[in-house]
């Protein structure tokens, strides 16, 4: 069994997700090249999600134990999508559309992904392999042994085929840049934009949403952007410095001066930390999710834990396909080069599941760091239990110009809520942009 | 595979070193990411800088009040792009 792509008709008639994949219909099919091998696409959707569609679950080795390593979280959180696509090595494929003929090729493996021989470092270091504290403890020989050991067993990918050339950087100037599209991002841009400020708005996806778009549950369409806010998709911030923020958009660099800087960059989802939880086919709810609103079933058997927005909606959507226990925690995962079940606990039971896909619905982090770089204070929150930036009612932190709006300041909080937020923070920053008081 | 528990999956770093750690008396998050290495990799602790604070809250009964400083690029760039920015079209 193994990951396959399903038709809105194996849905029960008049679910949201059936309704979302037959607006997607069967247009832009493609055929991207894996390892040598064909894999159909759709045209647009992440490239991991078409190796996934696949049962390409292995796409590279960990840099020390060469641990095989698959997608996670879909979003750019993790190491596990890195593939070389076209030459270029590293590429994080959760981040990047399929194109017709893309050629993909699994790295950091000898001779694949699949079947890597360094995995022995593995077995060799059954606990750990410390190479920071051994590096810094022996001297002399030893060291330069482990420098070389070190060297020629980890490192990412290897050098481009090819010198590219680049193409010349943009810049741009605007009173507010507000990053993340998702329904606080927006609702800020509009706020903004109405107010009569140059707004830019920026969002690494493909399109408006933000958790939306991964929720298979969710069929309703998007608020508008107002046409005065000039929008930019496929458009990731990277970093942020004085009052420039550096965007990567379509492999272009882009320099954005702002006064107004508003970070609405949601939360992080993970699966937690327990033993194997490095093993293909552990997702976030999210990925599964986002996997699902794609068409695409990233297991057949699917164990699903955790009691959050996401895992709610898989299960609402794929009904007894999947076993969901809400309450449960996750104690192992269980297979070798992927994952063959788990063992689950709850109140002091213990049991072990059979499974092709783990989907754990685990711990939200504040994607805080965009926030911080800009030098707003970011302090440890032990209602959250996360680092997040603080901030006043209205969405100021204690930087001059920076704000932070939706998910990011208040964790999961429902759609209105969050697009209400967004709202309240722009009418903030265009008072504070116009020199108006409090 | 032996068994193991990835607190940081970029580094390979598991969570008995992050108690080893512990043990060896690094309290504080900096200490611990030296220690380790954990946060140092790919994707520059999106997920492990939060799971070992989460970690050293439990153990330690202290959670840390800061998280290691959020350094850029949020995401790995091409040299190359950072390159071509001194030639900037003005838009
Ligand atoms: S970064 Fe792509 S799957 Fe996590």
């Amino acid at each position: 069994m193994a990951p396959r792509r399903i038709l809105p008709t194996d849905l029960p008639p008049g679910s949201p997700l059936a309704r979302r994949l037959a607006a997607l219909g069967s247009s832009g099919r493609v055929t991207v090249e894996h390892d040598g091998s064909p894999v159909a696409a759709v045209e647009g959707e992440p490239l991991a999600v078409s190796l996934l569609a696949a049962g390409q679950l292995t796409l590279a080795r960990s840099v020390k134990y060469h641990r095989p390593r698959g997608a996670m979280c879909l979003r750019g959180d993790c190491d596990g999508c890195l593939v070389r696509v076209d030459g270029v090595p590293n590429v994080m494929s959760c981040q990047t559309p399929a194109r017709a003929g893309m050629v993909a090729q699994s790295q950091n493996a000898f001779p694949t992904a699949g079947i890597d021989v360094l995995r022995v470092t593995d077995w060799f270091f059954p606990r750990h392999l410390d190479h920071h504290h051994l590096l810094v403890q022996f001297g002399g020989a030893l060291n330069r042994t482990m420098q070389v050991f070190a060297r020629r067993m980890a490192g990412l990918g290897t050098l481009p085929d090819a010198i590219a050339s680049f193409p010349r950087s943009e810049s741009l100037d605007v009173d507010a840049l507000v990053v993340g599209a998702g329904s606080s991002g927006v609702a800020c841009a509009n706020a903004l934009a109405r107010g009569g400020a140059r707004v830019l708005l920026v969002d690494e996806r493909e399109g408006p949403g933000g958790m939306r778009r991964d929720d298979p549950m969710d069929d309703r369409a998007y608020p508008g952007c107002d046409p005065a806010v000039t929008v930019r998709y496929g458009a990731g911030a990277v970093a942020t410095y004085d009052d420039e923020t550096l965007v990567i958009h379509e492999g272009r660099g882009v320099t954005v001066r702002a006064r107004a800087r508003v970070f609405a960059t949601g939360a992080r989802e993970s699966v937690g930390v327990f033993s194997q939880s490095d093993v293909p086919g552990v997702f976030t709810a999210r990925a599964f999710a986002l996997a699902l609103c794609h068409g695409v079933l990233a297991g057949e058997r699917v164990a699903l834990v955790g009691d959050g927005l996401f895992a709610r909606s898989i299960a609402a959507t794929l009904g007894d396909r999947v076993t969901h226990s809400p309450g449960a925690a996750v104690v192992e995962a269980l297979g070798g080069r992927a994952v063959k079940g788990a063992k689950l606990r709850e109140g002091g039971r213990e049991w072990t599941v059979k499974c092709d896909a783990l989907v754990v619905d685990g711990e939200l982090g504040a994607a805080y760091e965009l926030a911080g770089q800009a030098g707003a204070s970011v302090l440890w929150s032990d209602g959250r239990q996360c680092f997040v930036p603080e901030s006043d009612a209205e969405g100021a932190t204690s930087r001059e110009g920076v704000y932070v709006a939706g998910s990011l300041r208040w964790g999961r909080i429902d759609h209105d809520a969050r697009a209400r937020d967004g709202a309240a923070v722009g009418a903030r920053a265009l008072r504070d942009l116009r020199g108006e008081g409090r | 595979m032996t068994a193991k528990a990835m607190l940081c999956r970029c580094e390979d770093v598991t969570l008995d070193e992050v108690m080893e750690a512990l043990e060896a008396g690094h309290r504080d998050i900096e200490s611990v990411k030296r220690y380790t290495g954990f946060g140092t990799g790919w994707c520059q602790g999106k997920q492990c800088v939060v799971a070992c604070a989460r970690i050293l809250a439990k153990a330690t009964g202290r959670a840390p009040e800061l998280p290691i400083t959020p350094r850029p690029p949020l995401h790995p760039v091409a040299l190359g792009v950072l390159a071509s920015l001194g030639d900037a079209e003005e838009g």
